[in-house]
This record gives structure tokens, sequence and C-alpha cells, in this order.
């Protein structure tokens, strides 16, 4: 659920339908991409993440689905893609892998402790191995998004339960 | 709508408990007041004993919850119990690790995502 401002902004990236193919088949063989490019395509697809993190050699990437039911209840993103890079530097390469599909918007790009990538449905962090540690996002979503789950389905299946057991009573 | 003075809860695990808005700084169109997703320089009142942060100290909070109703793109108008903000830095790092309580969707727009991905419930 992403409000006016975003859409705009990604209705304003996308590209004419002409043109989709051909970059499709340039992001796939990435070398011979130029960043100069315009940025156009559609939303990263999570196989192009991981294949460009794999590319800048990122560590310990872990992949969170976020979806519904789960954290934010759905209304934020679908995946959460964790990596560690090993320096400030580092990290920022990292951002410019990502560049030549799209960016719709990158945060933390000048500290370069944490960077965000968010586009949409998919929003990928890269930090630095303390800052990872001390933020420590992984306990957040392992913990939160099962949790919540089991609570959900064992009140889903106590009011269950006690609607059927009414049920007779009300039916004699 | 939080100008100098104003009182405010802190909702992260950073070790502070109030701060007071010393000034408000980069609020979009109205420069008196600041609303959701603005930053302002804030004095900590109040502070847990044995963490980082020290009572008097004046540090940089962005502000995710205010009692003032803050209308969103999609026409939603959504009013909050308390005037509450999240500690950062210069550089828009959180300092604390944890986000306690709902924050609004906005702040994914104004560049918070951080702050976003570490809060229990979005609004």
């Amino acid at each position: 659920m992403l409000s006016a401002v975003r859409s705009g902004s990604i209705g304003r990236w996308r590209s004419p339908p002409h043109l989709l193919p051909r970059l499709l088949s340039s992001s796939s063989s990435s070398s011979g991409t130029s960043p100069a490019r315009p940025q156009a395509a559609a939303l990263l697809e999570l196989p192009e993440v991981e294949k460009v993190l794999r590319d800048v050699r990122a560590g310990d990437v872990r992949v969170f689905p976020v979806g519904e039911g789960g954290l934010h209840g759905g209304a934020c993103a679908d995946y959460m893609v964790v990596a560690t890079g090993r320096s400030d530097w580092h990290i920022k390469q990292k951002q410019k892998g990502s560049d030549r599909i799209l960016m719709p918007s990158v945060e933390g790009q000048q500290a370069g402790k944490w960077v965000v990538i968010d586009s949409g449905s998919i929003i990928i962090h890269a930090l630095e191995e303390r800052a990872r540690e001390y933020y420590d996002l992984e306990s957040i979503w392992s913990k939160e998004v099962s949790p919540n789950t089991s609570v959900q389905r064992d009140v889903c299946i106590w009011q269950l339960e006690r609607i059927f057991k009414e049920l007779p009573h009300e039916m004699t | 709508m939080i100008q100098p003075q104003t009182l405010l809860n802190v909702a992260d695990n950073s070790g502070a408990r109030k701060l007071m808005c010393i000034r408000v700084i980069g609020a979009a169109g109205n420069q008196r007041y600041a609303r959701i997703g603005d930053v302002i320089i804030a004095v900590i009142k109040d502070a847990v004993p044995q963490m980082p942060l020290e009572r008097s100290e004046v540090i940089r909070a962005v502000i995710v919850r205010t009692r003032k109703e803050f209308k969103g793109d999609d026409g939603i108008i959504i009013r909050y119990d308390d005037n509450a903000a999240v500690i950062i830095d210069q550089k828009g790092n959180p300092k604390g690790t944890r986000v306690f309580g709902a924050v609004a969707e906005e702040l994914r727009e104004l560049n918070f995502t951080k702050i976003v991905s570490l809060a229990p419930e979005v609004l």
C-alpha cells in the first residue's frame, strides 16, 4: 500500500513498453550495462537483488519474507534483505551495484554504516559489520513474524472452538 | 504541532525518557511547528540511569507521533495519544536499536526507512 507520492514516483521511473524487453535482456548480462543509461525497467525483483549482491560479494545475505500477516501487517514491504559489507566503501559499492537496475530511494549514502535501498516491495539493508551486530535486525523480523502469526492462529482456533461450542445451544 | 518547549516521549530504547524541543529544523512549509517526520533539536530532560545518554544532553530527534491530527496523502487522518520522537544522529541513523509503538507510514517517504523497519507497527 504505497501512497500517492511514492506511486507517482514509481510511475515516473517506469519505462515505455517498447524499451522493456531490451532492458530486461541487458540486465541479465550485467557486465554490458552502463550506469549512465536512464534508470528504467520495472521494480527490482528478488532474484535480481540476490544476483547483484552476489556480484559485489556481499557477506551473509539473508532474506526475510515480511508479507501478509507478518510484520507491519503487510502494509510495508514483502521482503527485507539484509547484507553485510566489509567497510564503508564496500557498502557504497554495493549500492552502486544495484544502481544499474533501478533505485527508487536510497538512504544513508553519505554515512555508509547503514544504507537502505527502498524499492517498494523489497527493502534492502546494507550494513557494516558492527552496525549489523548493534541493530540486530534479524532478531526483530525472525522473532516478530513467527510469534505474531502463531498468536493469531491460537486466537482464531480459540474463537472457532467457542463458536462451535455455542452453536448447538443456539439451535436447541 | 511541536514547538520549542514542547515535552515529548521517547519511542526507542536509547535510554532517554523525556525530551524537550528547543528548535524545529527543516519543517516543510510551516517554519513554526514541527509535524510527523520533521527533525527537531531537543534536550534530554529525563534519562534512564546507566545508559549512554544523559540528562541535559542536546540531541536530534525525528517526530513519529503527534497529538495533533495528521492527514496522509491517502486522506486518512491519524491522531495519537502522545507526542513521541526517536533520537537520531547527524547522519540519520537511529541511536536506539528498537522503536516502540506505532509509527506513521509517511516516515518512509520522508527517508526514515530505518526507523520504519525497526518499528513493530506501521500505520
